[in-house]
């Protein structure tokens, strides 16, 4: 590489900054004051693209048209940012952070579709920046001049927040809260009113960078989850809450993938190395490199506890062999009556079972939240799939080994993961399914990338639906079970010692790494099994089985469910599974349908479905005695 | 001013108050005496809300306060100063205070002292000299002193204070003796729990004795200072 070309990947590497740096450090701020990890950040940032859009369109293509544009985008941006806090987020802040989270998957699916249903399902191309069109030559180089004022508006952004943060008494009010916010609250500070300034002003952060972005970029409907994983890997890169970090990671990685595209494809040692290729990954490797190093980011501090009188976890209790029985005799004898509909329905839910059981398994006993458990269900799927057409096994045996493969994973991503805690840990989960996706993606002749792999099915002693039923339930049911036979052996204890005191779990003796590290290769494991043998029963996979839809997906069985109870992930997988289908039959418009549902159960149950229910029979109990 | 009849509390599942009963009127210092876990950080937060009571009642200056949220009742002008100081590390002294300032709150009744930080900087002559020290890089004696100068910006007319003298220097406890009188001097009235019967009996005019989360005396300071069958049962270690 030639020195200006260089500097060229480096500006073109700071004006993709700004806008990720915008959008993370909105998610960072609301995540410092309120604890909320918020998923629907990347949906304001697409909402400010779509925005913009539409307000360009009807201010005109002009400098003050478009400028108005943007900022009344990020202001409205920020007036939904206000309305999800006040309609949603305010009535559940005592609710446990899992719960909260939840929430905002719903409101993802809920605004992917007003989306949808305002805009449509076609990319929109924005005009380019009016008067701002033209190119700067620098160094013999065409730069876009829209790019150098990008670049210019990062900084901006940072001097101004820093101001706010540094020299105003709302700024002081928001370091305190971060810090202690029960204690702010004791001072005669109203919480409500400092939670909604700081959504607004996360939100109006978010859709700046995405109304800045419509000169770049198409409005579509992918953006929301695709950007909210750049934005939390900059988040956690540079430290959560830290703002100055926030614009630090985004710049290293807005630079390290304009370096990846302009090297291009490099031979080495003979070797043929893509690195356009490595786009897709490498903010990724960033991040796993920098935790391992620096376990809360560039310029991150450990988190301060917040104090919360929460109730503990209640202890496990271990379901009856005898309603046990019960189930397995009624879904055994389903297909005898059932039609052949509800017997592929009923398979799909038998392998979502076994994968939130797994996810329930991680992130409930275990206490180690992952928010990519999919790459294991879809590492599974792939293992069973090109075990099949690549290595020419038998279908009985690929279906069987692809667990060990997607456990083989679990092993390498484990040692990392379980190095970290909390939200740390759920984003470097994250990172790695992510890693496996942009791998499974790009690499068309092996995986089949964007198309996946088709013409997988079952042996044909298995074809039968019925037959494959049964198959899907013995495997995953065996898997259920055996997740929660460990539970309760001296292993589980032990987890469950190590979630409600790491400290006094290490003190008297157990390895809590290693114990996390081999549940995490369990889990993995059977994970991988559901994914083999949903694979078998469609007869191809995509890429999105290993997407951040499919693991929200099992987060939102699990959460469903609730993550107290050991059979709630199960109903959880069930009801989502099922109710998922029937709205999607009757209306385009399903995500908005399963997002409302989602939050209606959030603001009555806060326990979740199967602990809510357990509650209100309680309460009944006690009533009538 | 503060008045407290059969409060219960729970935490979780945990019944830690079990109708406690207390009074401070208005300009008097009263202290909460017991051991380790008797109850009186609990009895305080319950009375802040911030372990909201389970039953009971409490009356602020006439009004009824148990079913409001902490920020409500600092409003009213009942400030809180908690154990462990709890100060904002990452934020200046003056910064602490500016947080500790109420903003635009409405006159209740009654008179309250009004705080200004120089006011404060005479009180705690040693937080004069750091102003722009973040929290976190000072000692415990000098968060002890901006934790309560904090709470004071609120201009509240009854203080709450958790253990003041807790893992402080003797030379800082006397400070602290001295402050609290002051306090007093200007018309606040303060309720106090504390383990340490020397401090209490140098700044309070009347005590209570928690045990189990039960009142067990009641009376004037000096009357507990007669009776050491009374300290024995309760307050010895």
């Amino acid at each position: 590489m030639t020195f200006a070309s260089i500097i060229i990947q480096l500006l073109n590497g700071l004006a993709a900054a700004s806008s990720l740096f915008l959008v993370s450090a909105g998610l960072s701020l609301i995540f410092g004051v309120t604890r909320i990890v918020n998923f629907a950040h990347g949906s304001l940032y697409m909402l400010g693209l779509y925005g913009a859009y539409s307000l360009i369109e009807a201010l005109g293509r002009t400098p003050f048209g478009f400028w108005s544009a943007v900022i009344l985008a990020a202001l409205a941006v920020g007036l939904v940012g206000i309305a999800i806090e006040v309609l949603v987020l305010r009535r559940i802040y005592r609710a446990p952070e899992l719960f909260q989270l939840l929430a905002t998957f719903a409101v993802v699916l809920v605004i992917k579709d007003i989306a949808l249903f305002t805009w449509g399902a076609e990319d929109l191309v924005g005009p380019r920046a009016p008067g701002l069109s033209m190119a700067v030559e620098i160094l013999g180089k065409r730069i876009p001049a829209y790019d150098l004022l990008l670049i210019a508006i990062g900084p901006v952004v940072l001097g101004v927040m820093w101001l706010l943060l540094t020299r105003t008494r709302w700024g002081a009010l928001v370091r305190a809260a971060t810090q202690d916010r029960e204690m702010v609250g004791a001072l005669g500070v109203d919480q409500a009113k400092l939670f909604t300034s700081v959504f607004f002003v996360g939100s109006v952060l978010a859709g700046l960078g995405g109304a800045l972005q419509i000169p770049r970029e198409p409005a579509n409907l992918e953006l929301d989850l695709a950007i909210i994983a750049d934005a939390f890997v900059i988040t956690v890169v540079g430290g959560l809450g830290s703002i100055t970090g926030a614009f630090l990671a985004a710049v290293i990685i807005g630079v390290a993938k304009a370096f990846c595209i302009g090297i291009g494809t490099v031979t080495w040692f003979g070797f043929e190395i893509s690195f356009s290729k490595l786009t897709l990954v490498v903010e990724f490797l960033i991040m796993a490199v920098v935790l391992v190093a620096r376990p809360y980011g560039l310029l991150g501090k450990p988190q301060a506890v917040q104090r919360i009188a929460a109730d503990p976890v209640p202890p496990l209790t271990a379901p009856s062999w005898k309603i046990a029985l019960v189930w397995v005799v009624l879904l055994l004898g389903v297909p005898l009556v059932a039609d052949r509909y509800i017997t592929i329905m009923l398979t799909d839910i038998v392998c979502f079972a076994l994968f939130a059981v797994s996810l329930h398994f991680i992130m409930g006993p275990a206490g180690m939240v992952s928010f990519g458990h999919a790459a294991y269900f879809g590492l599974g799927a792939y293992a069973g799939g090109l075990l099949l057409k690549r290595a020419g096994l038998p279908m009985e045996a690929a279906l069987l080994l692809a667990p060990l493969c997607a456990g083989a994973f679990a092993v390498v991503y484990g040692w990392f993961c379980v190095r970290l805690s909390g939200v740390y840990l759920a984003m470097l989960t994250l990172a790695f399914a992510q890693i496996s996706w942009s791998i499974v993606f790009q690499w068309d002749s092996f995986t089949g990338g964007s198309n996946g792999l088709f013409g997988i099915w079952p042996s044909a002693w298995l074809a039968g639906k019925t037959t494959y039923y049964y198959l899907a339930l013995a495997c995953c049911g065996t898997g259920i079970a055996l997740l929660w036979r460990v539970l309760f052996s001296p292993f589980g204890a032990a987890l469950r010692a190590g979630r409600d005191s790491p400290l006094r779990a290490e003190a008297i003796g157990i390895d809590l790494r290693g114990f996390q590290w081999a549940a995490f290769v369990l889990v993995g494991a059977l994970a991988g099994l559901a994914g083999s043998v949903y694979a078998f029963s469609k007869g191809s996979i995509s890429p999105s089985t290993i997407s951040i839809g499919q693991s929200t997906d099992g987060l939102i069985m699990v959460l469903l469910g609730g993550v107290e109870t050991l059979t709630g992930p199960v109903v959880g997988a069930a009801v989502y599974t099922w109710v998922r289908d029937a709205v999607a039959r009757h209306t385009e418009f399903w995500r908005a349908v399963m997002g409302g549902i989602i939050l209606l159960i959030v603001l009555l149950f806060p326990q979740g479905l199967v602990g809510g229910l357990k509650a209100l029979f309680l309460r009944w109990k006690e009533a009538r005695a | 001013m503060l008045a407290v009849r059969n409060l219960h509390a729970f935490y979780g599942r945990a019944h830690i108050l079990h109708g406690v009963s207390l009074e401070a009127r208005a300009g008097e210092v009263v202290a909460l005496l017991g051991r380790n876990g008797a109850g009186k950080s609990t009895a305080l937060k319950a009375i802040m809300g911030l372990v909201p009571p389970a039953e009971g009642e409490v009356t602020f200056e006439g009004q009824r306060i148990e079913r409001l949220q902490p920020y409500r009742i600092a409003r009213l002008g009942l400030g809180y100063v908690p154990e462990e100081r709890r100060i904002f590390t990452e934020l200046t002294v003056m910064e602490n205070l500016e947080v500790g300032r109420q903003v635009g709150r409405k006159a209740g009744r009654g008179a309250a002292p009004a705080w200004t930080e120089d006011k404060l900087f005479a009180l705690f002559p040693n937080l004069a000299g750091m102003r722009d020290r973040p929290g976190g890089r000072m000692s415990g004696g000098e968060q002890q002193m901006l934790t309560i100068a904090r709470t004071l910006m609120g201009n509240p007319r009854c203080v709450l204070l958790d253990e003041p003298s807790e893992g402080l220097a003797p030379i800082i406890v006397e400070q602290m003796a001295h402050s609290i009188r002051a306090l007093k001097g200007e018309g606040l009235s303060v309720l106090l729990c504390e383990q340490n019967l020397h401090f209490s009996q140098a700044v309070a005019d009347r005590a209570y004795i928690i045990e189990k989360g039960q009142i067990r005396f009641g009376g004037t300071m000096a009357e507990l200072a007669a009776d050491s069958s009374l300290r024995e049962q309760y307050l010895s270690v």
